[in-house]
């Protein structure tokens, strides 16, 4: 490992690497520091971009959107009580009361000195630990591959927002979609309704932009005249943070960091728990918990550490199983595959310095992170009350040279905008979106797995199972009590999040 | 008690007053399941059998008669549960107001994607900014060229120059 770690590190060590990192970094700060536009639409607008780069320039780039797009969440959350992003909902618990104080410079750079250190240090466990699973991963086969993907589907669904239900009907849409075009194991053609376009299949691009990034300009255009933000002071101001008070806070960022971590490694669950569950943590160990709310500076650096700490971790299982947990991973996923990289352990063996450089690449973005959002956010601050008016048509104008440039295609421009209004009516009606694209993803290389699995069976599926594979018939017992499990842990804690934001809410 | 439970939600079945968004959604997903196990037959190739063997070992058709059935009996029991549950209509908080707006947006974005191969991307992009950002309540003049003239034309040579992929060009030039 240590002579692959060197290597990727020799290829690592470019300018060019370094400027793209900061380029995602600065846009995805930008993005989400902008109200109402998230990490994922950042993501979805520019993974076309880095399909025409070069691997370690183009996923590097994305890694530096991700992480800036999560810092950048803080910003509007702090200084004007929104959260740019879902992962910060909960800074805006102690946020905003500190900026109230005259403490908004502390704030903002707590948040990005716990984000930093929190997702380097996430970063790092990653890559100490991804090569061990991967070599464990390496032992599995097909049966073994479809047991996973049919657990980590059903997680998937059973942790998005919603009921099981909603989020199962979600998934079984974006299986059908994945099964139009060609099935993955004879190329027979499926549902192409005589259309001979469709025979090459919806392409992921389309879906992604279309489901994250046009629900956002409608959701924005029916709001156009309550757009409240514009005109609005958003200034740091006040001191800066000091050391003392920064070492005041470094138990609760590593207690958040391990707790952010954890979470990471499961799919499904994300930032928004992790931030929140990092926030009760440090109330609860805290002397003085009644400080929480009123504008306690561990009550930022507790959600901002947990919600980053999540973003290393989530390589694990898109790396070394290929099961993306989220959609920012998933978008990672598309942007893996186009380079012609399929994430599974077989990947470690045939391309580890480039994996590995990757993964050194997420602590090269955190340390640039600390650097760009400490001379930069004062001007993110600023970006907060800018009119929307020219950002809306620019990131339709990036939406659609994206989804154009892939195939040239003019029919994807046409899906893309199908998946936009389809996303809009789905925001509307509660219905959480990533079991979809979840299950586009995924269904290709499940069926794939069971038709492999199927031919290894000669005919006797259960007896070859019984008889060859505990750890596929293992999986697939445990599977309904770990979904029961998970469901139940989820609802005691989003009980758990509602009652602490609520309660914490109440005072102000 | 979970007698009375299944007998109300049975009787909600019938009583249309009692449907909710829920409820529709169900209901689309079982039609939907229906429809799909019945397109099979006419939209899914088989693959040749030789001699009598097929040499795939698994039919093309099983994993969509898996979803269609996965959409029945999903939908079957979304529809039961669905009288109970605590629906979110957001299309309820919407004026005709923000309708039109919605769908003015909508027929932008239309125009742009059958627009974008005859007059080029610089030339719909421009045009679809402007009619945004007109439509938004901009009428700063800096920033409407910005976003109508500058952006189209640097998205362009980013694209087709750094990157070195095509973007269809101005309708003047031939492709």
């Amino acid at each position: 490992m240590i002579d692959l770690v060197v290597q990727a590190s020799e290829m690592l060590l470019r300018l060019d690497v370094i400027l793209m990192i900061s380029a995602g970094l600065v846009l995805g700060m930008l993005v989400g520091a902008l109200p109402g536009f998230t990490t994922v639409m950042a993501m979805a607008i520019v993974l076309p971009i880095s399909f025409f780069l070069e691997p370690i320039l183009g996923i590097p780039f994305l890694i530096g959107v991700y992480k800036g797009g999560i810092f950048g969440g803080s910003i509007p959350a702090i200084l004007v009580n929104i959260p740019g992003t879902g992962a910060s909902v909960a800074t805006t618990l102690d946020g905003p009361a500190m900026t109230r104080n005259g403490q908004s410079r502390k704030a903002l750079e707590i948040a990005l000195v716990a984000s930093a250190v929190a997702d380097f240090l996430s970063s790092f466990g990653t890559i100490l630990i991804i090569g061990v699973i991967a070599a464990i991963a390496l032992l599995i086969g097909p049966p073994e591959i479809a047991a996973i993907l049919m657990l980590s589907l059903l997680v998937i669904v059973v942790s998005s927002s919603g009921s099981f239900l909603k989020g199962m009907v979600m998934l079984l849409i974006g299986m059908f979609l994945a099964m139009i075009g060609q099935d993955p194991i004879g190329a027979m053609v499926r549902f192409d309704f005589g259309f001979n376009p469709l025979q090459a299949g919806i392409h992921l691009l389309p879906l992604i932009i279309g489901l994250f990034a046009i629900p956002e300009i409608l959701v924005a255009m029916e709001k156009r005249k309550s757009r409240g933000l514009e005109n609005t002071s958003s200034r740091a101001v006040g001191e800066r943070l000091r050391l003392h008070e920064l070492k005041r806070c470094m138990r609760t960022i590593l207690r958040s960091t391990a707790l952010g971590g954890m979470i990471g490694m499961i799919p499904g669950v994300g930032q928004v728990v992790a931030a929140f569950m990092g926030y009760s943590a440090a109330k609860n160990a805290s002397d003085d918990p009644d400080k929480f709310g009123k504008g306690e500076m561990e009550g930022v650096a507790a959600p901002e550490a947990a919600n980053n700490a999540v973003n290393g971790p989530t390589m694990v299982p898109l790396l070394t199983l290929g099961i993306p947990g989220d959609n920012i991973t998933a978008i990672m996923l598309g942007a893996f595959v186009a380079q012609g990289l399929r994430p599974g352990p077989q990947l470690f063996q045939e391309q580890g310095v480039l994996v590995y450089s990757l993964l050194l690449s997420m602590l090269i973005a955190c340390v640039l992170l600390l650097v760009i959002g400490y001379f930069m956010t004062p001007l993110f601050a600023r970006i907060v009350s800018i009119n929307r008016a020219y950002l809306l048509p620019l990131m339709l104008l990036f939406a659609v040279a994206g989804t154009y440039v892939y195939r040239s295609n003019p029919l994807d421009l046409y899906f893309m905008v199908g998946f936009g209004i389809f996303g809009y009516i789905c925001r509307k009606l509660a219905l959480d979106v990533t079991p979809l694209v979840m299950g586009f993803i995924l269904l290709p290389p499940l069926e794939y797995a069971v038709g492999q699995s199927t031919l290894l069976a000669r005919g006797d599926l259960i007896g070859y199972l019984i008889g060859s594979r505990p750890i596929t018939v293992a999986v697939l017992i445990l599977t309904p009590l770990l979904i029961f499990w998970i469901a139940r842990r989820q609802s005691s804690a989003t009980g758990a999040v509602k009652s602490e934001a609520n309660e914490d809410a109440a005072p102000r | 008690m979970r007698q009375r439970q299944q007998v109300r939600r049975l009787k909600s079945l019938v009583d249309v007053n009692a449907w909710n968004t829920d409820t529709c959604i169900a209901a689309f997903t079982i039609l939907l399941g229906v429809v799909i196990w019945l397109l099979i037959p006419h939209q899914v190739d088989q693959p040749r059998a030789f001699f009598g063997q097929i040499n795939q070992g698994m039919s093309p058709s099983l994993f969509p008669q898996f979803a269609a059935a996965g959409f029945v009996i999903i939908g079957g029991l979304y529809l039961l549960f669905s009288f109970e549950m605590d629906s979110h209509n957001g299309f309820a908080d919407l004026n005709m107001q923000d309708y039109v707006g919605i769908a003015t947006v909508l027929v932008f974005m239309t125009a742009y994607a059958v627009l974008l191969q005859p007059l080029g991307f610089v030339i719909s992009s421009g045009l679809t900014a402007l009619a945004i950002a007109l439509f938004y309540g901009s009428r700063n003049i800096i920033g409407i060229t910005i976003v109508a003239l500058v952006a189209p034309l640097l998205i362009y040579f980013m694209f087709t120059r750094l990157l070195s992929v095509s973007l269809p060009a101005f309708p003047w030039v031939s492709s």
